[in-house]
């Protein structure tokens, strides 16, 4: 039937593996064409790679890819010698050749050497009558279309090869951890033969000198045997003794080198180059760019930089809708650049680099910017805000909303569709990767999102401490500083100590103490303070009993039976086998904020508790937006209910569970923890069963009322309508008056 | 553990070896007994042997009565109680490792703790069977242990005061509880061992008011 059929399977596999580099370095090298059709070195790098995939191909006998290399490099090698240069037309032709050969071999080898047949004359057409032929447009789709199957074929046979499941993986992380314990015992225990070999050099010289005394009393020959025998026994003891010992060094030396090639090599099977995930993005871009009339490029920076697996695999959905909205909405059309004096060719910029222990990706455009006070508009034409409150909204802020689920402003911001479509996927991704996504605008010189993720999920540098003579980890990219201060540096101000730090008056805290150890170890001459600085700024030292040292700890989410543990992230082993907790930074400095602030708390309740004995109703409000937390609170205070705030889900869940609350008010989108999981904590524990909740969203749509509803809500309220009563109203529905 | 009678096994190093009266001539070659290799082959013996060549205690008829109720079980102190468990609820015994604490939790949780590169939960077995405080006095012989729990739940580990050792016990030998434990809440029966009475205790209850009590 098939002249290939005895063709071998696995020569074939190697032919596949091939064409996959082989295309990847044509793509990348006509695109780089596109920009510099004279680029001798690209025009050199695609003939190669035509050439090598030519002779491949040959080999396993395809016909089909021999005959679209062949006719690439004819035509390449045409625009070598000059006489038919590389204009947009052709470079899109080129690339439907690639397109071709990564979808090659199909089962059907006849389909291939027509598709190939067709390919080839296209090619050869157009030397000599370029007007005649369809616009590019036409030859683009297909080569879109045939995009699926293109970014599908590497990543199964990526995962051919390494398929793992987490759990082996974190398994073998695990054991390669206590096998370099276990190897680093060796060195302290050859160290240990030492006082055996001195005993027993104390042993050979007691012999020696013993020989010497009776060799003067002229006593028995056979003493004087017997003492040289006794001499020689020692001797070769000595000497099996010394070689054993170096035999044992090395031993350990050895095998603890060994382990900790292994434990690093576990480790570095979570990182991948950030190169690996993006080769096909700059395809992606030029031909979006093409479809819509643009011209765009893409620019990657930090290929190189190592990215852990999970966030890489996250990365891909999220890039794709940035760069989509940059060519989409953020790059003007050519003539539009043109008369703002820019260039035509608008530049996207991915970058992607280490920054303060974690991962910054950053997709940038030269385009035209965010409509600020358009948005603005739309916030108040879509009723998600009142006008008073959109005004009074930081750019920051206002730019916030763009990440709302189904929120667009078309029309407002472009004229094709609207920024924001994908953007909450974005949102979500980051959120779902423990990152956070923000985005900086200029009008008029372009667009910048930043996400900022976690280096990796599993992995963290950490200054590892002790703390009520426990060990404890700081992630490294919560410190600021650390300081070993003398202890009369430490001042006290109504009974808070506080200290100096480059000109500024720092408050000390006891780590023992927010973390509610009994045992509070007294303070020594020298106090070793952690710095650290919170989103708003505000700074605290934090004076832990000791520093012991800096160190990647691998992450161990700890036992879920556990539950949430205040104030603590996860668990991690150390070199040593011992156990250390990784502290939640953001969750602590809330804890101190909060123990700081109930300090006055206190002193308030004594105050009014002889005026007003009677218990308020008691309301916690769960958001993350200032101007929405002080607007609800300052509703319900004045109604003389008694309101505490929390700043976000995780927040909430803390305070809900250590204090007593006959209603939460929570937002659904929140850092860290979002309304509904918190709402969810909240349904499932016992002791909360009587706590009404009521949801406040800007998520207005009925399925995420029901969604609301569905996990427990009591009540749920659209944003949009709580300036009027119904915020009051709803809630002495739910709880009564704020007094009885 | 090695006075049972056994025909196959020749236990010499009872009789002439360095745990007898030292004459073996093996001994000038290996010093020590667990270097010679007919201690090993001894040892490779009793390990292949199967279930049913183990002697029963007070004569009783062996296998099929473990799979009939009967259970092989982990006996060990807590305090001044000497308790048993189910093998099939262990998954290993290892040495004291050290615990850390977690802040903020009290009750049956004692922190967690390194168990083969993952941090497991560690509770105290004695909060939650709510023992009597441990006598000052220990004899010196005790050695402590951990035992690593697992069930579908996930695995736990607990510190015990000592270990005895593995024991087959069959489903007769189980005793049922003195009437006045008769709404004890973890164990389920009473075995002998040593002239000892020993409770043995309930590993699902056990494992469902540990999942209880973590949080």
């Amino acid at each position: 039937m098939n002249p290939n059929s005895l063709r071998d399977a696995s020569l074939l596999d190697l032919y596949k593996m091939e064409a996959d580099a082989q295309v990847q370095v044509l793509d990348a090298g006509l695109l780089a064409l596109e920009h510099d059709p004279q680029a001798a070195a690209h025009l050199a790098a695609c003939m190669r790679a035509a050439h090598s995939l030519k002779g491949a191909a040959r080999i396993v006998g395809l016909d089909g890819p021999v005959r679209v290399a062949h006719a690439m490099e004819d035509r390449l090698v045409d625009a070598q010698k000059g006489y038919a240069p590389l204009d947009a037309f052709a470079i899109d032709l080129l690339l439907r050749g690639t397109d071709l050969l990564r979808n090659m071999p199909t089962p059907d080898a006849e389909a291939d050497i027509a598709a190939a047949r067709i390919f080839v004359e296209s090619l050869t057409l157009p030397r000599t009558a370029d007007a005649a032929l369809p616009p590019p447009k036409a030859t683009v789709t297909p080569a879109r279309t045939a995009e699926p199957t293109a970014t599908h074929q590497p990543e199964t046979a990526d995962e051919r090869a390494l398929r793992v499941t987490a759990r082996t993986l974190d398994e073998l992380l695990g054991l390669s951890s206590e096998t370099l314990v276990e190897a680093n015992r060796l060195s302290p225990f050859a160290a240990s033969l030492l006082p055996l070999k001195r005993m027993q050099d104390g042993l050979a010289k007691l012999l020696e000198a013993l020989q010497h005394r009776t060799a003067g009393l002229a006593a028995d020959d056979d003493m004087q045997t017997a003492l040289a025998q006794a001499r020689q026994q020692a001797a070769a003891c000595q000497q099996l003794l010394g070689e054993r010992m170096a035999q044992a060094d090395q031993f350990g030396w050895r095998i603890g080198d060994l382990g900790q090639r292994l434990y690093d090599t576990a480790l570095r099977c979570r990182m991948r180059p950030f190169g690996d995930a993006v080769a096909n993005l700059p395809r992606m871009v030029r031909d979006l760019a093409r479809t819509l009339g643009k011209q765009a490029r893409l620019e990657i920076d930090g290929e190189v930089t190592r990215v852990d697996r999970d966030i890489l695999e996250g990365l891909d959905a999220p890039l794709t809708h940035l760069l989509r909205n940059a060519v989409d909405h953020g790059i003007e059309p050519p003539a539009q650049r043109r008369a703002a004096g820019k260039r035509e060719e608008g530049t996207i910029t991915l970058r992607a680099r280490h920054s303060a222990g974690m991962l910054l990706v950053e997709v940038g455009d030269d385009g035209r910017g965010i409509d600020v006070p358009r948005l603005r508009e739309e916030i108040v034409a879509r009723g998600l805000a009142a006008r008073q409150t959109a005004d009074a909204l930081s750019e920051t802020e206002t730019l916030a909303f763009l990440f709302l689920p189904g929120f667009t402003t078309r029309a407002a911001v472009t004229e094709i569709s609207g920024r924001g479509v994908g953007l909450d996927v974005v949102h979500d991704m980051a959120r779902r990767l423990r990152g956070a996504v923000r985005v900086h605008q200029r009008t008029g010189e372009g667009t910048r999102f930043t996400l900022e993720l976690p280096l990796s999920l599993s992995v963290a540098r950490s200054l590892i401490v002790e703390i009520a003579g426990e060990r404890y980890a700081f992630p490294l990219a919560y410190v600021a500083r650390t300081l070993r201060l003398p202890h009369d540096a430490i001042e006290q101000l109504e009974g808070r100590q506080h200290f100096e730090h480059e000109g500024r008056q720092i408050g000390l805290v006891g780590a023992s103490q927010v973390l509610q150890y009994a045992q509070r170890p007294p303070m020594g001459d020298v106090v070793p303070v952690v710095l650290l600085n919170d989103q708003q700024g505000r700074h605290y030292g934090v004076a832990v009993d000791r520093f012991i040292a800096e160190q990647t700890l691998v992450v161990q989410p700890l036992d879920p039976r556990l539950g949430k543990l205040q104030d603590i992230q996860a668990g991690a082993v150390m070199e040593d086998g011992s156990p250390v907790l990784i502290l939640d930074v953001e969750d602590m400095l809330r804890s101190i904020e909060k123990q700081v602030a109930s300090g006055t708390l206190q002193r308030v309740d004594a105050d009014t508790a002889a005026h007003a004995p009677k218990r308020r109703k008691r309301i916690l409000v769960v958001d993350d937006s200032l101007t929405v937390r002080e607007l609800e609170r300052k509703l319900l205070a004045n109604r003389g209910y008694d309101v505490t705030v929390a700043v976000d889900g995780m927040d909430g869940w803390n305070m809900a569970r250590a204090q007593n609350f006959d209603l939460i008010v929570t937002d659904v989108d929140m850092p860290r923890m979002d309304g509904i999981e918190l709402l969810t904590l909240v349904r499932k524990d016992p002791r909360l069963q009587s706590t009404h909740v009521m949801v406040v969203s800007y998520k207005d749509r009925p399925e995420d009322r029901q969604r609301g509803l569905d996990a427990g809500a009591d009540y749920y309220l659209g944003k949009s309508s709580f300036h009027d009563d119904a915020l009051l109203d709803a809630v002495e529905d739910l709880i009564g008056r704020a007094e009885s | 553990m090695h006075d049972r009678d056994s025909d196959s096994i020749d236990d010499c190093w009872n009789r002439i070896g360095v745990r007898g009266d030292r004459s073996c001539p093996r001994l000038d070659e290996y010093i020590h007994c667990r270097q010679c290799p007919v201690h090993a082959a001894a040892a490779k013996t009793l390990l292949h042997r199967v279930v049913s060549d183990v002697d029963m205690r007070a004569g009783a008829p062996a296998t099929s009565s473990i799979a009939n109720g009967g259970a092989f079980l982990l006996i060990f102190r807590l305090h001044a109680e000497w308790l048993a468990l189910p093998v099939a609820a262990l998954a290993e015994v290892t040495a004291m490792r050290p615990i850390h604490s977690l802040p903020r939790r009290a009750g049956i949780v004692l922190g967690v703790c390194n168990v083969r590169g993952r941090l497991i939960p560690c509770i105290s077995l004695a909060a939650l069977l709510d023992l009597a405080p441990r006598q000052a006095e220990e004899d010196g012989k005790a050695t402590p242990r951990m035992l690593v729990l697992s069930s579908h739940t996930g695995t736990i580990v607990a510190p015990v005061d000592d270990i005895a050792g593995i024991q087959p016990f069959t489903a007769s030998s189980i005793g049922a509880l003195p009437d006045t434990l008769a709404g004890a809440r973890y164990a389920s029966g009473v075995v002998r061992y040593r002239d000892r009475a020993v409770g043995l205790l309930d590993s699902a209850r056990i494992t469902q008011a540990i999942v209880g009590r973590l949080q």
